[in-house]
């Protein structure tokens, strides 16, 4: 009985990883519609299962004389709010200003050091999600 | 703002405790924690590490001469027999087939396609990412572009999967060779070029990032790269650098922000020569 159980447990683990990852896998895929023809992926991969009060974030190098695009998606369909901070936490960008928009572009002039925050948009009825953040710059 | 990086830390440790029965050579007092964002966190903090085809794109823009010299020869990939050998010369060799991809040089991306896609294979990624990219690129064995991009998309899986599978050591590695082996060809391309020396001195948080990142991984085969990184980083730490800030200009209707701040890193040429001999350090290590 006892490794009945065990087997069962392990199983149903396995199972939701694998749903998890296949969630992960659609989403990213969705995302990676956004970062169009025109862009290259930055070869990394970036997600976060967030609670609606979570902010996920990261530092990045954003090189000068490139043109960037920032997507951002969840499985859940609820908009994904990302920031972009500067070294000073000057906040110089923020989704939620154009309506939630899930991707914008950045032409920069000079290498900055930022910050990248996402969370979900608290004003819909949602406890979590997983959400995927992609970058690429132009060619 | 961390409590929920810091909530998963835990509940991943308990993760790679299990994994470590499975796969000790993969689970081997790797501390690096994979993050609720799928970058690396380490003591609460999480990086993103510049990609080797930007430095690829500069190295196109600026008119470099090609040097096939400066290349990992793809003839060492048997040398390489253990995974961290394995995992870093698959960054080392990625980011050569970024520089090659801009050379309209296709049996040359071919070779180096086929050293990626055989280390990929020896660990364990290439059979679980989307198999339709080795055929992809073979198709588009002669386009300069495509290659570059379908390369970026490649190394994006690999990532994902590894991340996926907790196998951040891996990962770093990866990261770690293609940074190497980037920041190789920039120092060797850069004589007289300002824009490519100025890229060089902007490597600032990518070696703090890799320093900490790797000097958190357990390898006997790692000390000397480690001792070499950390110098390496306080190299760079000593870098002059100045920050100007300036109000973004926004065009909403063309869904674009202009980012006009910027920051502007001053080297020397006594620090250039020592950071391109702690960078040659750390390649030979790597390659040889």
């Amino acid at each position: 009985m006892k490794v009945f159980s065990t087997v069962l447990i392990f199983t149903i683990l396995s199972l939701s990883s694998s749903m998890l990852n296949a969630q992960q896998d659609n989403v990213t895929k969705e995302c990676a519609e956004f970062i169009s023809q025109e862009y290259i992926s930055d070869g990394q991969a970036y997600w976060a299962l967030l609670t609606k009060d979570d902010v996920a974030e990261f530092q990045t190098t954003l090189f000068g004389g490139n043109t960037y695009r920032v997507a951002a998606c969840s499985a859940t369909k609820v908009a994904v709010i990302f920031k972009i901070l500067d070294q000073e936490k000057n906040e110089l960008f923020s989704s939620n200003d154009f309506g939630n928009v899930p991707y914008w572009d950045f032409i920069v002039e000079g290498t900055l050091t930022v910050t990248i925050e996402a969370t979900l948009d608290k004003t819909r009825n949602t406890d979590s999600g997983h959400a995927v953040l992609l970058i690429g710059f132009k060619k | 703002m961390f409590l929920a990086f810091a909530g998963f830390s835990l509940l991943l440790t308990s993760c790679e405790e299990s994994s470590t029965t499975q796969n000790p050579d993969t689970a081997i007092a790797d501390t690096v924690k994979v993050s609720t964002s799928g970058t690396f966190l380490l003591d609460g903090e999480i990086f993103s590490i510049p990609s080797p085809v930007q430095t690829a794109l500069l190295l196109k823009k600026e008119k470099v001469n090609f040097q096939q010299d400066l290349l990992n020869p793809v003839e060492n990939r048997g040398k390489y027999l253990t995974e961290v050998q394995k995992a870093m010369n698959l960054g080392v060799y990625g980011a050569d087939l970024a520089f090659v991809s801009c050379q309209d040089n296709a049996q040359l991306s071919m070779n180096y396609f086929d050293a990626v896609g055989k280390l990929s294979a020896d660990i364990g990624i290439l059979d679980n990412i989307d198999k339709s990219f080795v055929q992809r690129f073979m198709d588009n064995a002669g386009e300069g572009d495509s290659l570059i991009a379908l390369n970026a998309d490649f190394y994006r899986a690999g990532d994902r999967y590894l991340k996926d599978n907790k196998n951040t050591k891996t990962a770093v590695l990866i990261l770690l060779g293609g940074w190497v082996e980037s920041l190789h060809l920039a120092i060797n391309s850069a004589a007289g070029n300002a824009a490519i020396l100025q890229r060089i001195g902007e490597q600032r948080d990518a070696v703090t990032s890799l320093a900490r990142l790797t000097a958190s991984l357990d390898d006997p085969g790692l000390i000397d790269l480690k001792k070499n990184l950390s110098e390496l980083s306080q190299v760079f730490a000593d870098l002059k650098s100045t920050y100007e800030y300036k109000q973004p200009i926004v065009d909403a209707q063309k869904q674009r922000t202009f980012l006009t701040s910027k920051t502007v890193v001053t080297m020397d040429t006594d620090q250039l020569a020592e950071i391109a001999g702690l960078v040659d350090a750390i390649r030979k290590n790597i390659i040889q």
